[in-house]
């Protein structure tokens, strides 16, 4: 009865990053796109998480069309600069986050699959996490000193 | 070149980050498989990522051009490495608008070590001297995470010259110089135009015998003759103010005539000089041949009206700078009093002063109010006024309005000098 009850929450996060999308694209705030992407994440988490969690094609399919979300968006940002583009260069963009897209969609499908080898929790899933958030957060860092 | 991260690097970082934490913190496997993605984007973009060097030539197909003329520019951009996305912009003023279907900016693709020519199209819309400087370079990698930008100087330049009036007569000083050139002088000597007669004396060349005299009186006669000298012009560019609108203005127009003036009395072997006087003093002494003509035309090409609170003494303007029998040609809007006051004091000098008012009536409309239009009509009786003191020192003033042909203000300056030799001075 409370997961029927929580069954729209996702739907919270949801619309909070369609808000920040279109605050985004208005050109108001750069870093609203990265919202709006987090927030679409945590939507799925949320769904995830009232619905027991299922790591499979539909999470493929889910996070290659966030990376799609976030190559559009931030082309748009791009494209603000008033610089005549060719037609060319629009094909190759194209060709470019379609490669983008696939490339995720994969790398989703080796990790998921790789995370369906041992499910639930477990100490080399937490320092493997550990590690990978560490090197993440260090990337991060080495970034901003840029 | 500037490297500098985009907002998408630092967005696919921290959403890789915080999956990958939230995903340690509510262990959540699906969490970090969402994650994972933008991180590999990130690891990716960091291994593909190259600065360029790029190198970026321009060339204008001419450093002198017209005022309306098409300049065309040439720039050539090579890399060491192929950069995707490539934006470049070449900042020039805005008097060179970009014409034709290459825009500017523009963005294109580079391969590494092939270099790319691309051809842009200015139209030189005013008058003055113009660095093609500096060139604006932002490059994008693959994957968009990183720019670069790069801001080049060149050396390109390019004078726009004002277009060139018409003009049939000049306006020459009542009083000529000592060297030859192409203006009848009041003084007697060695010339083509006949003066007078008189008895001969000794010295005199026989040549010079006027025998139809001769026969009549009974006694040699000898013809004496105008020599034909140059003369000496000071063009005064009054600089104080200005009335403009975004196509043009009275300096515009001033600029223009002195263009033209300064050209045809220095073909005509004059000797001839230039004054801003405005915010900034600036002279030429005068000179003749082509190179005064260039140094004028340098001096023009920097006139800009600046405001200022001091100036106005034309006793700052050194006495080379006026010669004593030059004509003054001024070229004012009369729009400053500092200026209208300087041009008395030089008539008041002895200074043979004329002025070409260059009207600011077109540039500036009544305002609709009632009051607006009682202002105008104030403003205008203050300019006729103003005209009335030229006129009553002896200073022939003709208003140049835009449109009309220079050689018709001139026109009118003559007949007021033919009708005035005697009045004054």
């Amino acid at each position: 009865m409370a997961v029927d009850r929580l069954a729209g929450l996702p739907l919270v996060p949801g619309v909070l990053a369609a808000a920040a999308f279109l605050v985004g694209l208005a050109g108001l705030d750069d870093r609203a796109p990265t919202l709006a992407l987090a927030l679409l994440g945590a939507e799925y988490g949320t769904f995830l998480h009232l619905n027991g969690e299922e790591i499979g094609g539909a999470t493929a399919v889910y996070a290659a069309g966030l990376v799609l979300a976030a190559e559009l968006a931030y082309w748009s940002l791009e494209l603000r600069a008033p610089v005549e583009v060719a037609s060319s260069a629009i094909r190759r963009r194209f060709a470019s986050i379609a490669a983008t897209v696939v490339g995720a969609f994969v790398v989703v499908g080796v990790v998921a699959y790789a995370a369906g080898l041992r499910t639930g929790s477990g100490f080399v899933l937490d320092i493997t996490g550990a590690i990978a958030l560490t090197v993440a957060l260090s990337l991060v860092a080495q970034l901003a000193k840029r | 070149m500037k490297q500098a991260a985009t907002p998408k690097l630092a967005a696919c970082a921290t959403l890789a980050a915080l999956g990958l934490l939230a995903a340690l913190v509510f262990g959540r496997a699906g969490l970090a498989v969402l994650a994972a993605p933008f991180l590999a984007i990130v690891v990716a973009g960091l291994a593909v990522a190259r600065k360029p060097s790029i190198v970026v030539s321009l060339e204008a197909e001419r450093d002198r051009v017209l005022e309306g003329d098409t300049l065309r520019l040439e720039i050539e951009l090579e890399s060491g490495v192929t950069v995707e996305a490539l934006d470049v912009l070449v900042a020039v003023a805005p008097e060179l608008e970009p014409v034709g279907e290459a825009r500017n900016p523009f963005s294109t693709r580079l391969v590494a070590h092939r270099p790319l020519r691309r051809e842009i199209r200015l139209r030189c819309a005013r008058w003055g001297a113009f660095r093609l400087s500096p060139v604006v370079l932002r490059a994008r990698d693959r994957l968009g995470l990183f720019v670069y930008e790069q801001t080049i100087q060149t050396g390109a330049a390019v004078k726009v010259y004002p277009r060139e009036e018409a003009l049939r007569a000049l306006l020459y000083p009542r009083e000529t110089g000592v060297f030859a050139g192409d203006v009848v002088s009041r003084q007697k000597g060695d010339g083509l135009e006949f003066a007078d007669l008189r008895p001969f004396v000794p010295g005199d060349r026989l040549r010079r015998v006027n025998w139809r005299a001769t026969a009549k009186r009974g006694e040699l006669w000898v013809a004496e003759l105008h020599p034909e000298r140059n003369a000496e012009v000071v063009v005064f560019l009054d600089t104080f103010a200005e009335a403009r609108r975004a196509d043009g203005g009275t300096l515009d127009q001033a600029v223009s005539a002195a263009f033209a003036l300064v050209r045809r009395y220095l073909a005509h072997r004059d000797r001839v000089g230039l004054v801003s006087f405005g915010g900034v003093l600036d002279w030429v002494v005068p000179g003749s041949g082509l190179l005064q003509l260039y140094r004028i035309v340098d001096s023009l090409l920097q006139s800009e009206v600046v405001m200022s609170h001091a100036g106005g003494d034309v006793g700052a303007i050194p006495a080379r700078i006026l010669p004593p029998k030059a004509l003054v040609v001024a070229l004012s809007p009369l729009l400053d009093e500092r200026a209208a006051r300087a041009l008395l004091d030089l008539r008041a000098r002895g200074f043979d002063v004329v002025v070409l008012e260059v009207s600011p009536l077109p540039f500036v409309g009544a305002g609709p109010a009632e009051l607006d239009r009682l202002a105008h009509r104030l403003w205008m009786l203050e300019r006729a006024r103003l005209r009335a003191v030229y006129l009553g020192a002896g200073v022939p003033v003709v208003e140049w309005r835009e449109g009309t042909p220079l050689a018709a203000v001139l026109q009118g300056v003559s007949e007021f000098r033919r009708s005035g030799r005697h009045a004054h001075v």
